[in-house]
């Protein structure tokens, strides 16, 4: 097996790993993107056309799983009350680990 | 009968002796030690042995190869080796020889910087750290009582060629050093007790009777000791953070105590702070950025911690439930995040270049029974390798699954045995690939099944199911 070697940790020195979203916006868009998911459902439950879907199902799916995905890291208490609160919020709070 | 039975027991004698022959190592007399200096330091909570020897290739071909014993009795073990040239700062590689048959003596065989032509010389610095050599003795104190420590060592540095000189410096914690074995040349300043300078040493022979030298010292400092360890070390792209849990089940490897625990007598002297054998606190220096540090045990968050993160430092403070005596045991858990970017690169094409350190722990002089350290990557890495700086014993790769997770992350676990806190803060350097379609897999899974959702309830809403006209 080859092994990696400081050499190759130097000659990325100028590549440092840039995250999408920081640290410090992680809620707001999570809520954000939560947000619109939720109204875009509840418009969608009040009218349940297929041919809506593409305005409005689509957009909320998208939401929804990146909200997922970008949703701040919180501890293990933060979670469990999370979990305890209901299950979107769980999902968000779970995302931590992604 | 009888003649048979000892004619078996005969054969099985030689046959034994025969095996135990074959399998002695025979090392070639091509060296001598111009001058060897051995240092014990038994200041911490486990023995640093280093030695330092000017080694002359007396043969006529040039040799590469070079052995060193170290003893480790009974229960001692040893942690690590390490050598260099001392001149030059050349590292050089120390291995350990698969042959156990000359006890109390285990061998390295240390491969030389360099090609030590005929009659040339070369100055070696042979570090090793040796566990469980030091002995609480008395074995049982009262609660406010100096623990002592007592180390046993061969009179004269366990060496198989020839030495000119050499000596013997044993370092102990403080100047309280009521025992010592006194043979010719030794002489005890402050600290440090010296054995020789010791002339025209023969080499080590198995057979041969063996001076032994011990020391007993004042150690009272808890020898913290910690069974098992186990570090996770989580790397997150979508959360820009590397999330770092250690847990540990600890003990106290000191004097076990005499009487039974005086919470008053504890209470009664902590105000002016002795120096006790018992574990009150850990400091983990952690490194700067750390954030969100959390110590809990199997109660649940211990609150007699502090944590402060600076510009400068991050430390994390912990006071364990209770003061942990000699043989309490105590297992507890900490953890802390820090940000990715100082922890990751992005080299070329899909690759990913990660540097963290392999183990942190208490500043406090620690040795580790076994530790684990899995190195959880993010869901979908591939063609993992990684460089570590100490010796991996077992290497396991898996996928781990946890939150939100459809393969599971990609996890490679590394076990290493009978470790010493000299070993820490180094950095092991993983690469891995990781594509953004492997990246966008979560959000994709979630999309998928929220949309289907919606698909259902609209389909489903669309059937009529009302009672006929």
């Amino acid at each position: 097996m080859s092994t990696p070697s400081l050499e190759l940790w130097n000659a990325a020195a100028n590549t440092p790993f840039s995250p999408i979203i920081g640290k410090s916006l992680h809620s707001p868009v999570a809520f954000l993107l939560l947000a619109i998911g939720a109204i875009l459902t509840i418009v969608f439950s009040i009218n349940k056309s297929l041919a809506l879907t593409p305005v409005i199902a689509i957009p909320a799916s998208i939401a929804f799983g990146s909200v997922i995905s970008r949703s701040p890291r919180h501890s293990h208490i933060i979670l469990t009350v999370a979990n305890r609160i209901g299950s979107v919020y769980a999902l968000a709070a779970g995302g931590v680990y992604v | 009968m009888r003649s048979s039975n000892s004619r078996v027991s005969l054969l099985a004698t030689l046959l034994l002796a025969a095996s135990h022959l074959g399998s002695s190592l025979n090392i070639p007399q091509v060296y001598k030690n111009t001058n060897l200096l051995r240092t014990i330091d038994a200041s911490k909570a486990y023995v640093k042995e280093t030695i330092a020897v000017i080694i002359e290739n007396t043969s006529d071909k040039p040799q590469t190869e070079y052995y060193l014993p170290l003893s480790v009795p009974g229960s001692s073990a040893v942690s690590y080796v390490e050598c260099k040239d001392k001149k030059e700062s050349t590292p050089c590689t120390a291995e350990a020889v698969d042959d156990t048959t000359d006890y109390p003596l285990r061998y390295y065989k240390i491969t030389l910087p360099k090609t030590l032509q005929p009659k040339d010389q070369i100055t070696l610095s042979i570090t090793a750290g040796i566990t469980g050599a030091l002995t609480p003795v008395p074995a049982i104190i009262g609660q406010s009582d100096k623990q002592f420590l007592s180390y046993t060592g061969a009179k004269f540095v366990p060496n198989p060629y020839f030495t000119e000189k050499q000596k013997t410096k044993f370092r102990a914690a403080n100047g309280e050093i009521p025992d010592y074995t006194v043979f010719e040349q030794t002489e005890k300043s402050g600290y440090i007790v010296t054995y020789g300078p010791y002339d025209n040493v023969e080499p080590w022979k198995t057979d041969a009777q063996v001076d032994e030298f011990t020391i007993r010292f004042e150690f009272t400092n808890p020898i913290i000791f910690m069974e098992k360890m186990e570090r996770d070390i989580e790397v997150s792209h979508w959360g820009n953070n590397l999330a770092i849990e250690e847990r540990y089940w600890m003990t106290n490897n000191g004097a076990k105590l005499k009487e039974q625990f005086s919470r008053l007598s504890w209470a009664t002297t902590s105000y002016y702070n002795p120096p006790t054998a018992a574990i009150k606190s850990l400091l983990f220096p952690l490194r700067v950025g750390s954030k969100d540090a959390y110590y809990t045990d199997e109660v649940g968050n211990v609150s007699t911690s502090k944590f402060r993160s600076d510009s400068r430092e991050a430390i994390l403070d912990i006071k364990p439930r209770f003061p942990i005596f000699g043989g309490w045991n105590y297992s507890f858990v900490v953890g802390w995040n820090n940000d990715l970017p100082a922890y990751l690169r992005h080299g070329k094409g899909d690759e990913y270049i990660l540097k963290v350190p392999l183990l942190q722990g208490p500043s406090q002089s620690t040795s580790y029974g076994k530790v684990e350290v899995r190195i959880i990557l993010p869901e979908g890495a591939t063609n993992v390798k990684y460089d570590s700086p100490i010796v991996i014993h077992k290497e396991e790769r898996f996928l781990h699954k946890t939150f939100m997770d459809t393969l599971g992350r990609t996890t490679i676990k590394l076990t290493i045995d009978n470790v010493v806190d000299e070993l820490k803060n180094r950095d092991i350097i993983v690469t891995y690939d990781y594509s953004t379609i492997s990246a966008l897999r979560k959000p994709l899974v979630v999309l998928a099944s929220v949309f289907s959702l919606y698909i259902v309830t609209a389909v489903l809403g669309r059937i009529d199911l009302s009672i006929g006209k």
